[in-house]
């Protein structure tokens, strides 16, 4: 139905059923600004994952000595997934399917998160293994999983607010550390993380799984870019922007935790406060904490940027972005127009075209940039095609992940850094090289935060 | 950004300062000192502290010291102190630490090794000996941050060999920190005194694996054979020591102490260094690594020839495929994707050049990786393999060719088809010129049909017998024109083939053509083809482009003649593709043909589900026809029903709407304001300002009212009303979605409240009421939190049902009755 004059719309009647003449239904399909590439993109050149045939279990079993022991630290949702399977890790059956690896432990301050997990875990190696088999165990406090010998790694999926200084812990004491993002909540902690993984000698490997997984749409959108297949780099949208930490606030009414909550652990190095009923994973965060590093991690492998970070940083329209020494300024918002993006992706926008990217799609204007595969003479980067399998690996050869810590140091900068300005809401300066705000205390403040003693590292 | 979760204001507040702190004037600082002296409670002074953090100057140290002290302010003064700039800071914090015990002291010990607070050194020295363990632990920690000759020789002299347990550990921590440091400072064989005591004595293999680490980085040149010797030998941390250090010692040197060791070394360690030399990317290891690719062990060999095209150049190219073509599984792709990778030197003429000694089985292999690799300079070489009378060379340069020939070798393909000796050869090389073909077209590239043309027109029998096919990917006028004098050709095979070319044809152009075909008289076999190619052609060819019109019009003149029951369905799947309603009608006519019912209704529920957001009506009443026959499959049934169930759904919204608001009060939120009567309900009618709300924006969305377009805002209500007319008295369902919550008043009454903070939904609130007849006043409150305000209102029978003869208006009078 034409929209009528407001007049006679207001002496009309509408009939409600069955004519259904009401108003205009024409479905306008959603503009795509960005044609779609083809389906198989490179499926000509899939590569297999590089497992050994070892570690899948060559005539079945591996010997317990043999398989990789973990820990897992933080068995919520998101730690759940990684260790029992779920729709978002890709990985039928989690850590605990895995012929290679062993699960001892599973921590939590939870009661029913840690039991229920571990049970889990012993259920099924009874069905796989019978009688005979060492079972997983539950702990409350994540230092005692950290003092077993018998564990060679920990995954952790705790609350964003234990990531950095639990994986600087873990390097303490000899674990190989898989963390899931963001690597840390401070800029300070970050670096503290870095040099206990870098002393220890330990793998690490971040939760930012876009480099390894999504079919290899992010490395391959990656490669493109830093083959020129846009012309020259010249602006990227981020889809987000930067994100940090608050102190919350310390005295109120208090209540008493219940006996199946460890509140003291589950507040670890942030401030004392009673017990409220919250133990959720990000409730200290202030903007994109959460979902903010899978961005900056591809803006900054697409930048090539994983050795450094920007040197300006501005906010527009309410939103933190930066520029790298290179000239590339990062917009942290979406590219107008563009819906391909948003799922942990970025828009990139060079001389000659523009690529965007998300877990969902890879496209490009002109559309025939990314349909022609990888060339022998283009950039090659890092390929791994299993983030849990990479990591698992590495710690068997030591070789560097896919994302060690020194890329997340990185890539968790780039989105705490906005994170400043989105706070101090001025214009910036930062030395990459050096890690800090050049002559401004007020800033350098933010690179910190006091811990609750006793955590440090 | 609906997933938001609302936080407490005053949580907001303290997270976010309300200004920048640059330039923010002493009296501010001046005030939160006085808060931290007076004796507000702890909250208050807790907020100066966090306040303090950001603003506080030299002047605020003396008040945030005293309370660094205090038990219960302790973390919250230091949370200020730890990063305040300036001398007076540090100050505070040092002398604060003899003043206090246990935990408050350990978290001074940590803002000092923050700070690395280098005349701390001395006080935390005597901590390392404190009878409180913690205190003693965080001690020997802080000193490997802080560094500095103190802080080592405190660390040194509290350490013992022998000891074991938490403080040991802290102080190899903070040993460690401090030999790094010498690192770092090229200190290197003091740095090495200390990594070499602390491998030697260390308890634990974590221990042991950082020191062994450290002592190869500070041992020079001798740093490499250290490691080496440590990856070759059976002590587990020192080898897994040695392998992570491996991939930072640069230099050629220690590439080729690494590769050395490969054929010395056990399984594991081998796949290690692989991996290792493949991310060093240095190219001189690449014999050494190419003979790991012969390895008994399939792992290892799976390393390899990962490595390999990393590392690899075109002297490794006719390994690589003799391993493709004998390995399988993982080995077998590793090998075929190691070959495209390869990227050092000039792979394709050593790719081609393998041919002349390749072992039959290799060969194609070879051909493979050229197709996949895109180089065009080895066409010339292809082109003469394709004729070579060995089966398997010329089949695989054929398909090399199918992946790499541009518009310019059409011609030559067209001539080896013409050449060709057998039929295989003629064959491949018809399908290597159609795949070339498909693949420019798809690029957007033009191809050249001058060549094919003649061929096809003129050629020896058997080419034009095999090229005819060829001609149905493309759309050019001469090759029109060819295949319509093939059709009329002397020759029966030709007929046919080009026949068949006709029914397989992307050319829109030819629909007239196919058309009349398949009305033509003749082999039953050949006409359902042709009604199969127009069926396609004229709905399903993504190249195509035909009106709804066009379309209904080809379909029309196949069901003008007598059609089998297989050519009826044909025609069914292709109606079932057009949006129309003309469509739905021809197909709902089918439905009373037994033969076909099942498909007719098939199609039915597809169009109809198509229609259902322009046609709904008429929508319905084809699904209404089609679960009129209950004897038909069950499966069938149930889509109608759900599609028709989908249709009532999006229907009998209320978009008709009054709007009055924002109302707001300061201090209270949006759930607060749930209860708070403003004036439309309080019946103030003359104070309210009704205004109409407009339609959404976006079309697709005119079921829901967009009040955040409209008023905006956040933390606040708007009020909506209608005016709805029932026949007769009836009971109703009233479903409603809101962002955020929503109270409704029917009639004067209130019918529904949820005072929710939610997304919108449509139809997650349902509330059975009674409708008077006539007309029946609807107000709705929606209450806004941040982010979307919006809400939709449907009336339904319970069952999801119309309800027949329902009508809004603004205003009882609107209809001028």
């Amino acid at each position: 139905m034409p929209l009528l004059p407001l007049d006679e719309y207001r002496r009309m009647e509408v009939r409600l059923w069955p004519d259904f003449n009401m108003s205009t239904r024409n479905i306008i399909g959603r503009r795509k600004f960005l044609r779609q590439t083809g389906a198989a993109l490179g499926a000509a050149l899939a590569v297999p994952t590089f497992i050994p045939a070892s570690a899948l279990g060559r005539g079945g079993a591996i010997a317990p000595s043999e398989r990789i022991t973990m820990g897992f630290i933080g068995v919520g949702g998101q730690g759940t997934g990684h260790l029992l399977g779920g729709a978002w890790t890709y990985l039928t059956g989690g850590y605990t399917a895995r012929k290679d690896v062993q699960v001892l432990a599973t921590c939590d301050v939870r009661r029913e998160r840690r039991e229920f997990t571990c049970q889990k875990v012993n259920d099924h190696y009874r069905e796989v293994y019978g009688e005979k088999f060492t079972p997983c165990k539950t702990y409350t406090d994540f230092r005692q999983v950290l003092d077993r010998a018998d564990i060679d790694a920990v995954l952790i999926a705790t609350p964003a607010h234990w990531h950095a200084t639990m994986a600087a812990m873990a390097a303490q004491a000899g674990k190989d550390i898989y963390c899931e993002k963001p690597s840390a909540v401070t800029i300070g902690e970050s670096q503290q993380m870095l040099a206990a993984v870098q002393r220890y000698g330990r793998v690490y490997q971040a939760g930012t799984q876009q480099r390894s997984e999504y079919g290899g749409k992010f490395r391959t959108a990656c490669e493109f870019i830093r083959s020129g297949r846009i012309g020259k780099l010249q602006s990227i949208y981020a889809y987000r922007d930067g994100g940090g930490i608050f102190w919350p606030p310390r005295f109120g009414p208090s209540r008493p935790a219940p006996d199946s909550v460890d509140w003291d652990l589950y507040l670890g190095p942030m401030p004392w406060f009673p017990y409220d009923g919250n133990v959720g994973a990000h409730r200290f965060d202030i903007g994109e904490l959460n979902w903010g590093q899978h961005h900056y991690d591809i803006v900054q492998w697409a930048a090539d940027a994983d050795n450094t970070g920007p040197v300006e940083l501005f906010m527009e329209e309410d939103r933190s972005c930066y520029k790298y020494a290179s000239g590339v300024v990062v917009y942290g918002k979406p590219y107008p127009g563009e819906p391909v993006g948003g799922d942990g992706g970025a828009c990139f926008v060079g001389t000659g075209g523009r690529i965007a990217v998300d877990r969902d799609n890879l496209v490009s204007d002109p559309p025939d940039i990314v349909q022609e595969p990888l060339r022998p003479n283009e950039v090659h980067l890092y390929h791994s095609n299993s983030h849990s399998g990479n990591f698992l690996e590495c710690v068997r050869t030591r070789q560097p992940t896919i994302c060690p810590a020194e890329v997340a140091l990185r890539s968790s900068s780039a989105l705490l850094l906005g994170g400043v300005v989105k706070q101090l809401k001025r214009p910036l300066k930062w030395d990459p090289a050096a890690q800090r705000f050049p002559d401004d205390d007020e800033a350098n403040r933010l690179l910190s935060f006091g811990r609750r003693p006793p955590w440090n590292v | 950004m609906k997933r938001f979760f609302p936080l407490a204001i005053s949580l907001l507040a303290l997270a976010l300062p309300p200004q920048p702190a640059q330039g923010a004037d002493p009296a501010e600082e001046d005030q939160q000192i006085a808060i931290l002296q007076s004796s507000r409670p702890l909250a208050d002074k807790d907020a100066a502290c966090a306040r303090l953090k950001w603003i506080g100057t030299a002047h605020c140290v003396p008040a945030l010291a005293a309370l660094v002290v205090d038990d219960q302010l302790s973390h919250s003064a230091r949370y200020a102190l730890e990063s305040l700039p300036g001398p007076e800071a540090e100050a505070a914090l040092l002398q604060a630490l003899p003043k206090t015990a246990g935990s408050k002291q350990i978290g001074i010990i940590n803002s000092l090794a923050v700070r690395r607070d280098i005349k701390a050194a001395p006080a935390l020295g005597g901590l390392l000996s404190d009878a409180d363990a913690g205190v003693a632990r965080a001690a020997a920690m802080a000193l490997g941050r802080i560094g500095g000759p103190q802080a080592l020789e405190a660390l040194q002299t509290a350490w013992s060999d022998t000891a074991s347990g938490a403080l040991h550990e802290a102080e190899v921590d903070g040993l460690l920190a401090c030999a790094n440091q010498l690192l770092t400072e090229g200190r290197d064989s003091a740095a090495l005194k200390i990594f070499q005591r602390l491998y030697d004595t260390g308890k634990n293999d974590g221990t042991r694996h950082a020191a062994f680490r450290g002592v190869i980085l500070a041992s020079g040149r001798r740093g490499i054979s250290l490691m080496a010797g440590a990856i070759a030998g059976n002590d587990g941390a020192s080898q897994g020591a040695a392998l992570q250090v491996a991939a930072k010692i640069e230099g050629s040197d220690a590439t080729r102490a690494l590769a050395d060791l490969l054929p010395k070394v056990k399984v594991a360690a081998q796949i290690a260094l692989l991996e290792c030399l493949d991310q060093r990317a240095d190219p001189s290891a690449l014999a050494a690594v190419a003979q790991m690719a012969g390895s008994p062990d399939p792992d290892v060999r799976l390393a390899a020839i990962k490595a390999l095209g990393d590392l690899g150049d075109g002297s490794v190219a006719g390994l690589l495929a003799q391993q493709a073509a004998s390995a399988i599984g993982a080995e077998k792709s590793a090998a075929r994707l190691a070959l495209l990778d390869l990227r050092r030197g000039q792979v394709t003429p050593a790719l081609l050049e393998s041919f002349a000694t390749a072992a039959p089985a290799v060969k194609p292999e070879l051909i493979r990786a050229i197709g996949g690799r895109g180089d065009m300079s080895a066409i010339p070489r292809l082109l003469e393999l394709a004729r070579s009378q060995d089966d398997g060379l010329r089949s695989s340069s054929l398909q090399a060719l199918a992946l790499l020939a541009g518009p310019a070798q059409l011609p030559d393909l067209v001539q080896l088809v013409v050449q060709a000796t057998t039929d295989d050869a003629r064959s491949e090389a018809a399908d290597a010129l159609n795949s070339a073909c498909q693949r420019i077209q798809s690029r957007g590239g033009h191809c050249d049909v001058e060549e094919l043309v003649k061929a096809v027109r003129t050629g020896p029998l058997e080419a034009r017998l095999a090229l005819l096919p060829v001609c149905s990917g493309l759309a050019e006028a001469p090759v029109r024109d060819a295949l319509r004098a093939a059709m009329e050709d002397s020759e029966a095979r030709v007929r046919e083939a080009a026949f068949r070319a006709l029914c397989d044809t992307r050319d829109g152009e030819l629909l007239p053509d196919l058309l009349k075909a398949a009305g033509g008289a003749g082999d039953e076999k050949m006409r359902v083809l042709a009604v199969r190619g127009c069926v396609r052609l004229a709905t399903q060819e993504e190249g195509v482009k035909l009106s709804n019109d066009q379309k209904l019009a080809a379909l029309k003149t196949i069901l003008d003649k007598p059609l089998e029951t297989s050519e009826k369905r044909l025609v069914l799947s292709g109606l079932g593709a057009i949006p129309d309603t003309q469509a739905l009608a021809l197909a709902a006519a089918m439905l009373d043909d037994p033969s076909v019912k099942a498909e007719a209704a098939q199609s039915v529920v597809q169009i109809a589900n198509a229609l259902a957001a322009t046609r709904p009506e008429e929508a319905v009443a084809a699904l209404t026809k089609v679960l009129a026959d209950h004897d038909a499959d069950p499966a069938i049934l149930s889509s109608a029903e759900e599609a028709r169930k989908k249709i009532w759904k999006m229907s009998g919204f209320v978009t008709l709407w009054q709007v009055a608001g924002p109302y707001e009060q300061q201090g209270k939120d949006f759930s607060a304001l749930f209860d708070i009567p403003f004036a439309p309900e309080t019946g103030d009618a003359a104070s309210v300002h009704w205004r109409d709300l407009p339609a959404s924006a976006n079309p697709a969305e005119s079921w829901k009212m967009d009040l955040l377009q409209a008023l905006g805002g956040q933390q606040r209500v708007a009020y909506a009303r209608t005016w709805i007319n029932s026949p007769k008295e009836q009971n109703v369902r009233l479903e409603i979605g809101s962002d955020d919550g929503v109270k409704v008043w029917l009639n004067g009454l209130v019918v529904h409240a949820n005072n929710a903070s939610r997304a919108l939904q449509a139809g997650s609130d349902e509330v059975d009421v009674t409708l008077n007849q006539g007309w029946n006043p609807l107000l709705l409150k929606v209450t806004q939190n941040t982010a979307g305000w919006e809400f939709c209102v449907r009336f339904a029978q319970p069952s999801g049902e119309p309800v027949a003869g329902l009508r809004a208006a603004l205003g009882p009078d609107a209809a001028g009755r």
